[in-house]
Formats: structure tokens, C-alpha cells, sequence
């Protein structure tokens, strides 16, 4: 006979006993209750008609665009005129530049100019595209190997833009699950690239080993409770070399310290420390005489040293070459234009060849350091070695007062021929907004005699604005 | 200039039409055909089953390497330290197995480097590698002329000869290289000035700011416009500008569809109606970014539509041009140009200077308030402002679009025309020939579908072999399955290197097998371009 299944399963019905084909019954009852029972229970609104929707949509006025502003600061109107190295011309008056960050003058240098110029005729002037789609020009390449070769690095990295520099790095290594230790006082760039990484982030008071030291052990002690956890939790320690916002140098051996005890990279913003300090400028590792390779990935803007624009990262080919595919400011932009990075490979050359450039950078930064810091009422914040100075009130108010006497001090400044600014914070994006600074840049083509000026006139104003509050 | 208004239905439904190609809408709305096509089921069985293969070979290369030493794998490794100091690794998991396998191998049609400007004649270096999962190239010293199909230099801008760069190099001699300062503090020249009133004047804006770089003009403003309360919706496949922006700021963000007018109302009216969530309060500003031209896509978004809703729904409008500045409209000033809109309904207009200019650097055209609340809050208060050199390239080649520069008082009008009509010629060829071509019949950009990347290589070799540069895309910028070629048209171009260009298209396909659609080929353009359409209407 055939199998039939019909009999078969009425035959099994049969033989089993009560209490098993109840229990089954109310299983197979449990079963498609689960199944087509509502997990949650939406507790529904109220459903709106068309009409309802529409009056609804009608009603809804939005806020302005941008938020009025009454009493806008006044436009800037230092218009520059004329290339500014050891002056700077503005609104046709010409004033000692201690303004712009282009620490050797490489901006107006001859030899960089020409190199600029033969540039453009060989290249033009834009990429015209992105790195990876036919954006790579030769010098870009070159450029790339010879900053590796000058920083004893594998492989370097070149961006378009400064600010973008630092973020895109950031946010290359930095994902959601991880942790990053990130000094206060690091600049905006930094901190966007956090931002944008989503990472957790722990940041630690500006340049406090100590506070850096709790905040990692307490890391490693929740590590150790949770160490499934920990295996795809990746460390990173930020700092910056030259503090931007405080002119002060990181503790570079602790922080290299921390990195191998702790298991974190260390990723090093150098944009003011390239080509300042150290003997030959090779920045803050060599400064500490600590090894380069040490820190994982170092990130530089050439706003600053070469004069130029753009930026480079530099490291083992092991970190750099992720940048290629996940550095966003460098996947997604536009590629520096050709004869900027050919000006800054000559500025490179130069600062390689003299030396002095370095010294007498060096040299200028502690002659008005030693000048300007028995400055009653103002504090220095910045290192001696530091060409960054800034200066902050010794008995500070509030922010908007302290700022505004700073910047009437500043105006005084510039109208006696001493071209300053005052550092600009954008109050709504900073995490921690650092105290209002009037800040002054040091640059190698200074003499010594300008140095004495400068500070004459600093300290007559601050004196005299001082007195006068 | 006043256009006919239109609501927002009318214009929903023509994007509607973007499914069915060929679908003739009513005489006196303006009509753009954005392609699409969709492909045989069969077709993507075998495009999974490619990419089932390349992951296995991957699979088991890995298995194999797992019991070979480190270094025979010819990737970089970390250093001795940090291995011995257990530092996680930062390449791992799905990603670095992608990279590992599928992307090293075709690594070779990336980063092509050139000697020389990028202009339609280019030169390449040649470069070699030992072995195909090596990473790091060599140039071997050789060089070979190509044809350029790839950069972004839609007018022809990108020379290294002519007015605009001898301007530039004079600038560069007056002002230096870089300005060490930023904009804010001692980095302002006259030129910035008066490229800024330039731009301004140039879109029928009240102010402009510019910036050093197109990727920061997004991600470093966006910020400045969005606080707590406020809602981005934002078109699925926008630039990665756009997206860091977005995510630097405070506010809730959302997506769109790709262009799908439809699916934008359908999320601006539950936004509308349910408010924030959690507090159920209204919303405080809604603000929609979309792109002009999508550089990957080559689809041209729904100006008129979106101003249409604009109207019933009040948000503010970000326009990034990136690509589609000096490219679009009868006088090159972008897409809102180029459908008849006006451009005081743009709220925000962003674009960038790296493409149809030559140049670098990128500008934000609005009221004077935004504009001047943008200077106050971007993040390029930071950074250095942008380069003379670059400032005079883009305020000449501008001068030449606007025709302001009496020595050549036609030139910029010539290489729009140019640009209008290459596009036009070198897709309907492509429609012709059953090649898978998305976007807009009038997108200088133009993507040919080849779905999957194991030929992308060898594809780019051949076209550069027969002296053609081309751009291959790939995951992670375009989806898993749409791997592409792109042909970025510029104005520079003859109609000779056109068919030179297509003649070569045809026989790689025939190597290939890319016709997809042979035997239901994308019907010729049925449509003039929407201003000519609109001529009547304009009054
Ligand atoms: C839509 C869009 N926005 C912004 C950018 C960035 O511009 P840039 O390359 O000038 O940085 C691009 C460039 O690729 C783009 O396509």
C-alpha cells in the first residue's frame, strides 16, 4: 500500500496519549500567537484628515535663515597690498609684519616665486580634478617622496587644504566604537575631525600628563572588565605640536610614553611646529630628540613654514596609504594646484639648505619672549621657542570686555607701525573657548632691531591701556 | 525676468517620467530626460555571481596567506613597536578585505599621474608595479599623450597658456604664493574683493564669499547655518562635503531619495506635520541641500520643483554647483539658469571653482545677512584665505565667461555652446549604441555603466593603451553594483576627438560586451533643452 501521509499522522494522533496532544495543541496555539501577534503596540494618534495636514503644513512658519544680527562687527578692512614678509603693506601703510604666519617669508621669497611661476607655465594653475581621477601631477608625487625623505618617514600624503589636513586624518582612523584622547587647547581642526569621526572622545586639560594618566588608566580599567569590548575599541592620543590657540609645546616623550603603555596611536598635529622647531626644523619629535617613527601619524599645513597652502600627513605606509581611500578632504577635493605644491617643494629646499632660517627664527622668538614676559598685567602663554605668542590678561573679566580691550590694544598696535591681530575664534564652535589672546607671529626675516621695536611698542601699549582701565 | 509659475504636481509628475524613458509629457512643460535604465534580472544574477567569485579567490588568497610570513604579501605593515605593544590594527574587518582583494588589484586605474597641465591633451606618466596586490607604484620614466576624458574642465579652462594664466602668474609676482593669514585677520586682498562682487553679480546675488577649497566651503559652512531645532534633508547620494557638513552640525538629518521630487514631499509633509521628535515641537527651519549636476550620477536636479515646494512648504534651499557652474544654462550660470528659475528662490547658492575655472577654491552666493553670518561663523577663520594666484585665475576666466573682457569678447559664450553641443552629440551616440548611460540628456558628465569592477582595470589600460583617459569609479563611491566609466565632456573638444573617443567606446564594448540594453537601446533626445523650451514663456 502507499504511504499516505494523512493516515499516517491520524495514526499517530491516535496512539499518543491525552495530556501530549493538549500540551502540543496549546504549543502550536503559543506558536502562532507569536507569530501573528503585534510584538509592540503603536499607541496610534489621533489619524489627521487632508485638511488637517494642510492647515497644518500652512500654519508652520520657519525661523530666518540665519539669526538676525544687530550690531554686526565691523567688516575687516585690511585690505593687504603688497606681498608681506618682513612688512606688510595694508590700505597702502606699511607696518612690520607680525601678523601672518608664514614664519621664513617663503610666501614672497624670489627663488619660490620663480619656482611658482615656471610652474604655471609647465602645469596651470588648477588640478582640475580630484587625486585619484586625474588629479595626481607629477610634482605632487615628488613632492609627496621628498617631504618622506626630509622627515625620515615612509610615505607622505599631500591634501589641498590646511584645516582639511588634520580633520580628514582624524576621521580616517577614528570610527564609531573608538576612543580618542584629544588635549583641550587642540585647535578647531582637530576637534571637527573628532566630531565627525563620532568617536567617544575624552579630552584631557591642556598639556596635563597627569590628567591624561587618569583618564587612560580608567580607560584600561574598563578595558579590563570588558575585554571582548576592548579588542575592537582602538585608542587614539591627539595633541598638537606648537599649540595654535596657546603657543605652547606637547609634552611629546610622555605622550610617546602613554602610547606604548596604553596601546594607543598617536597622531601629532605639526602645522606650527614644521619647520620651526628642532635644529633643523623637523618639528617637535626632533625638538624632544624623540624618534619620529614613533608617532603613527604626523599631520602639517603649509600655510604656515612653506608659505604655500595645503597640507601633508606623513607616516608608516601602513597608516598613510588608508588615507588614499578614506581621507575624505583628499578623496573628494579638488588636488593642490600644481605650482603651490612646486613652491612649497622649493621652500622645503631652502629651509633644508640654511639652517640659519631656523636659528634666527629661534633666536628672534627668545629675544622678545625675554623681552615681553616681565610685561605687567599680561601673561604669556606661549613657549619661549614658541614664534606663536600670545598674550592674555593677567586678571581676566569677562570674555567680551577682556577681548574688547585686547583688540583696542591691538588697533593701537597697528596704528604705530606694528602689524598684530588678534587670534579669531568663532565663540560658537569651540568646545572649550580658550581666554581671548592678542596674538603676535614671529617671523626669521625680523632683525633684531625690529624685534626691539615691536616690543617697545607692545609693551608701551599695554602699559598705557592697562593704566588707563 | 519672469517665468511661468508652475506647481510643484506638474513637476513631481515629470520626474516620474524619469522611469519611462521616452514618455512624452504635454508640449509646454519643460522637459529633461534623465536616464535610468534598468537591466535583466539575469543581468544581475551574473553581476553577483562575479562578485561571489572575486570574494571567493579572495577568501582563499587570505587562507593561503594566513600561513605564509608577513611580508609576503607585499602590504604595509605596522611597525615591530606597536605590534609588540598590541595596538589594535587599523585596517580590518570588511573593509580591509575589500581593500585587501577587490580593490588592490584594480588599484592601477587610480591616481594616474600626469606631467603637464590637465587640459584635453594630456601627458601621462607611465608607472609600473611588480606585482598586482602590490599597493606602491613606480614611475618608470616613460610618458605617453592621451586625449583627456576625465578631468573636470568643462570650459577648457585648465591650460597652462593664455590670458588667464599670464593674469595669474602676474598676480603671483605682486602677492606672493600663499597669504598666511586668514580672511578674518590679515589675509584680504582687493582681488578677493572684487572676485567676491564678481561671483555675486555673476549669479544675481546680493553678496559672496570665497574660500580656499570647495570641500571646506560645504563641510566648514554648513555648520554656520544649522543649530538645534533644525532639519537637514539631504539628497541620498549627495558629495561627501556635504555629508561631513552636515554631520559637524547640531541638527537632525535626514534623506531623500536621488531626485525623487516625490519622495522629498513625502518627507517634508511627515516632518511638517509630526515636528521633532521626542518633543513634538515644530520644527525651527527646514533646509534641503541637493547638487546641481550629481558628479556621479550625471542627473540634474529638479529646480522648478523644488522651488514649487519651496513655496508650499517654506524650507530653505541649498544649491551645491560644484560641477554644474559655467557648465549649465545659456550663459553658463548653473543649473537655475539652465530650467529658466529664478535664483533669488535660492536660498543658498555654493559651488566650486576647482572645475569649469581651472582653478581651486570654492564661493557661497547669498543675501548679504547669510553671507556675512557665514564670514562670521565658517570654519575657514582658521585657515589660510585663498592663494592670489588662484583668486586671479578664476576672476579672469570669469571675466571671459561674463564676456567682460574685451579682447575676447565671445569666448566665454563660444565654450558654453561648445560644451551644450558636445554633450548633446557624444550621449545620443551612446544611447545609439545600447551602452547603459545615466543621467540627464544635458549633463557634460556622463557615466557608462559596467556594474562590475573586476574589468575596470583592464578597461582604463585599454583606453589608455589607445590613448584615452578616462575616469573608472567604483564601491565605495558608487554602489556595490554600478561600477562605472565616466566621461567628463569639456568644451575643448573637438568633435574629431569625440569620435575618436567613440570609436573606441565601440570596440571595447564589443571586447566587453557593455552594450546591455543592444536590443532596446535609450531612444534618441526627444527634448530641447528646457530654456529653449521655455523661449515663449520668458517675458
Ligand atoms: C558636489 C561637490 N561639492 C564639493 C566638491 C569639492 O570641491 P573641491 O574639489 O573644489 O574641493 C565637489 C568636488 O568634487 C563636488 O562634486
Amino acid at each position: 500500500m502507499a504511504f499516505n501521509p494523512f493516515i499516517y499522522v491520524a495514526g499517530l494522533v491516535m496512539e499518543a496519549p491525552l495530556y501530549h496532544l493538549v500540551l502540543e495543541g496549546l504549543l502550536v496555539i503559543w506558536i502562532f500567537q507569536l507569530l501573528f501577534s503585534k510584538s509592540y503596540y503603536i499607541r496610534k494618534r489621533p489619524g489627521l484628515s487632508a485638511k488637517e495636514e494642510e492647515e497644518l503644513i500652512a500654519e508652520w512658519t520657519p525661523e530666518p535663515l540665519v539669526p538676525p544680527c544687530d550690531d554686526p562687527p565691523p567688516e575687516n578692512n585690511n585690505i593687504v597690498d603688497k606681498i608681506a614678509t618682513r612688512t606688510i603693506s595694508i590700505n597702502g601703510e606699511e607696518r612690520l609684519n607680525l601678523a601672518t604666519t608664514s614664519f621664513h617669508g617663503m610666501n614672497g621669497d624670489k627663488s619660490c616665486i620663480e619656482t611658482a611661476l615656471s610652474a604655471i607655465d609647465k602645469y596651470g594653475v588648477g588640478a582640475c580634478g580630484p587625486r585619484a581621477f586625474y588629479g595626481t601631477i607629477d610634482i605632487h608625487l615628488e613632492f609627496e617622496k621628498r617631504i618622506a625623505a626630509h622627515m625620515g618617514a615612509e610615505i607622505a600624503i599631500l591634501y589641498s587644504y590646511g584645516f582639511s589636513t588634520v580633520s580628514s586624518s582624524i576621521n580616517c582612523y577614528c570610527k564609531r566604537m573608538d576612543i580618542v584622547f584629544c588635549d583641550e587647547g587642540a585647535n578647531l581642526a582637530i576637534k571637527k575631525g573628532i566630531e565627525a569621526s563620532r568617536s567617544k572622545v575624552r579630552y584631557f586639560k591642556h598639556n596635563d600628563t597627569d590628567d591624561l594618566n587618569t583618564l587612560l588608566e580608567e580607560h584600561a580599567r574598563w578595558e579590563r572588565k570588558n575585554s571582548r569590548q576592548a579588542k575592537v575599541t582602538k585608542k587614539f592620543l591627539v595633541a598638537e605640536g606648537l599649540y595654535n590657540y596657546y603657543g605652547d609645546i606637547c609634552p611629546l616623550k610622555e605622550l610617546i610614553a602613554f602610547k606604548y603603555k596604553y596601546g594607543a596611536r598617536l597622531i601629532i598635529d605639526e602645522s606650527y611646529s614644521f619647520g620651526v622647531l628642532g635644529e633643523t626644523g623637523r618639528g617637535v619629535a626632533e625638538y624632544f630628540g624623540a624618534d619620529n617613527s614613533d608617532i603613527d601619524v604626523v599631520t602639517v599645513s603649509m600655510d604656515h613654514a612653506l608659505g604655500s597652502n595645503g597640507g601633508f600627513a606623513y607616516g608608516t605606509a601602513y597608516m598613510i596609504e588608508i588615507q588614499r581611500l578614506g581621507g575624505l578632504g583628499y578623496c573628494f577635493s579638488a588636488a593642490l594646484p600644481p605650482y603651490l605644491t612646486a613652491s612649497a617643494l622649493k621652500a622645503l629646499e631652502l629651509i633644508d639648505e640654511n639652517p640659519k632660517l631656523i636659528s634666527r627664527l629661534k633666536e628672534n622668538s627668545n629675544y622678545l619672549y625675554d623681552q615681553l614676559w616681565s610685561l605687567d598685567g599680561i601673561k604669556l602663554s606661549n613657549h619661549r621657542d614658541s614664534p606663536v605668542f600670545h598674550l592674555r590678561l593677567m586678571a581676566p573679566t569677562t570674555w567680551g570686555q577682556d577681548f574688547a580691550l585686547l583688540q583696542r590694544a591691538a588697533e593701537r598696535i597697528n596704528a604705530r607701525g606694528v602689524a598684530v591681530t588678534m587670534t579669531t575664534y568663532v565663540r560658537s564652535e569651540e568646545l572649550i573657548l580658550p581666554e581671548p589672546s592678542l596674538r603676535i607671529v614671529v617671523n626669521s626675516c625680523l632683525t633684531r632691531e625690529d624685534i626691539t621695536r615691536v616690543s617697545g611698542v607692545v609693551s608701551e601699549v599695554v602699559t598705557e591701556m592697562l593704566d588707563a582701565k | 525676468m519672469a517665468t511661468k509659475r508652475f506647481t510643484a504636481h506638474e513637476f513631481t509628475r515629470i520626474n516620474l517620467s524619469e522611469h519611462n524613458l521616452g514618455k512624452q509629457a504635454k508640449d509646454f512643460q519643460p522637459n529633461v530626460r534623465q536616464s535610468h535604465p534598468k537591466l535583466h534580472i539575469l543581468y544581475i544574477f551574473r553581476f553577483y555571481f562575479t562578485y561571489a567569485l572575486i570574494y571567493l579567490a579572495g577568501y582563499v588568497r587570505e587562507f593561503v596567506h594566513w600561513f605564509l610570513p608577513a611580508n609576503s604579501t607585499y602590504l604595509p605593515v605596522d611597525t615591530e613597536k606597536n605590534i609588540r605593544a598590541g595596538i589594535q590594527s587599523v585596517v580590518d574587518g570588511h573593509a580591509g578585505f575589500y581593500l585587501r582583494n577587490v580593490f588592490l588589484p584594480v588599484n592601477a586605474c587610480f591616481h594616474t599621474p600626469l606631467t603637464g597641465s590637465p587640459s584635453v591633451k594630456f601627458e601621462i606618466r607611465e608607472r609600473k608595479r611588480n606585482h598586482i596586490f602590490e599597493p606602491l607604484f613606480e614611475l618608470t620614466g616613460k610618458t605617453r599623450k592621451a586625449l583627456n576624458f576625465g578631468s573636470y574642465n568643462y570650459l577648457g579652462f585648465a591650460q597652462n597658456d593664455g590670458p588667464c594664466v599670464e593674469a595669474s602668474k602676474v598676480t603671483v609676482e605682486k602677492y606672493g604664493i600663499g597669504m598666511g593669514s586668514s580672511r578674518s585677520e590679515m589675509g584680504s586682498l582687493q582681488l578677493h574683493r572684487d572676485l567676491e562682487k564678481l561671483v555675486a553679480e555673476f549669479l544675481g546675488k546680493e553678496d559672496a564669499a570665497t574660500f580656499g577649497m570647495g570641500f571646506i566651503t560645504n563641510a566648514g559652512n554648513i555648520p554656520a547655518i544649522l543649530g538645534k531645532g533644525c532639519l537637514l534633508i539631504s539628497d541620498e547620494l549627495n558629495h561627501a562635503s556635504i555629508v561631513l557638513g552636515a554631520k559637524l552640525g547640531t541638527a537632525n538629518i535626514r534623506t531623500f531619495k536621488h531626485n525623487d521630487m516625490y519622495d522629498l514631499e513625502k518627507k517634508l509633509k511627515k516632518a511638517i506635520i509630526e515636528g521633532q521628535p521626542k518633543t513634538r515641537r515644530p520644527w525651527k527651519k527646514i533646509i534641503v541641500i541637493v547638487e546641481g549636476i550629481y558628479s556621479m550620477e550625471g542627473t540634474i536636479s529638479y529646480i522648478p520643483s523644488l522651488i514649487a515646494l519651496k513655496q508650499k512648504y517654506k524650507f530653505y534651499i541649498w544649491l551645491d554647483e560644484a560641477h554644474s557652474i559655467g557648465a549649465m544654462g545659456p550663459t553658463g550660470r548653473g543649473v537655475v539658469e539652465y530650467w529658466g528659475s529664478d535664483a533669488n528662490e535660492i536660498d543658498i547658492m555654493m559651488g566650486t571653482f576647482s572645475k569649469s575655472f581651472g582653478a581651486h577654491g570654492g564661493y557661497i552666493a547669498s543675501t548679504k545677512a547669510v553671507v556675512s553670518h557665514i564670514r562670521r561663523q565658517t570654519h575657514t577663520n582658521y585657515a589660510s584665505a585663498m592663494t592670489p594666484g588662484v583668486a586671479m585665475q578664476i576672476y579672469s576666466s570669469l571675466r571671459i565667461i561674463m564676456g567682460r573682457d574685451d579682447r575676447y569678447p565671445n569666448d566665454g559664450q563660444r565654450r558654453i555652446r561648445r560644451l551644450a553641443e558636445n554633450t548633446r552629440y557624444f550621449r545620443s551616440e551612446l544611447y545609439k549604441r545600447g551602452l547603459v548611460v545615466y543621467g540627464a540628456d544635458d549633463s557634460p558628465i556622463v557615466p557608462l555603466i559596467i556594474f562590475t569592477p573586476n574589468q575596470l582595470d583592464i578597461i582604463s589600460r585599454t583606453f589608455m593603451h589607445i590613448g584615452i583617459g578616462i575616469v573608472t569609479v567604483g564601491y565605495p563611491a558608487t554602489p556595490l553594483l554600478e561600477c562605472r566609466l565616466r566621461f567628463c565632456l569639456s568644451a575643448a573638444h573637438t568633435r574629431d576627438m569625440l569620435d575618436y573617443c567613440l570609436h573606441t567606446i565601440d570596440d571595447v564594448s564589443e571586447m566587453f560586451g557593455l552594450a546591455f540594453l543592444k536590443n532596446r537601446p535609450i531612444p534618441p533626445i526627444p527634448f530641447p533643452t528646457p530654456h529653449e523650451q521655455f523661449k515663449n514663456f520668458i517675458t
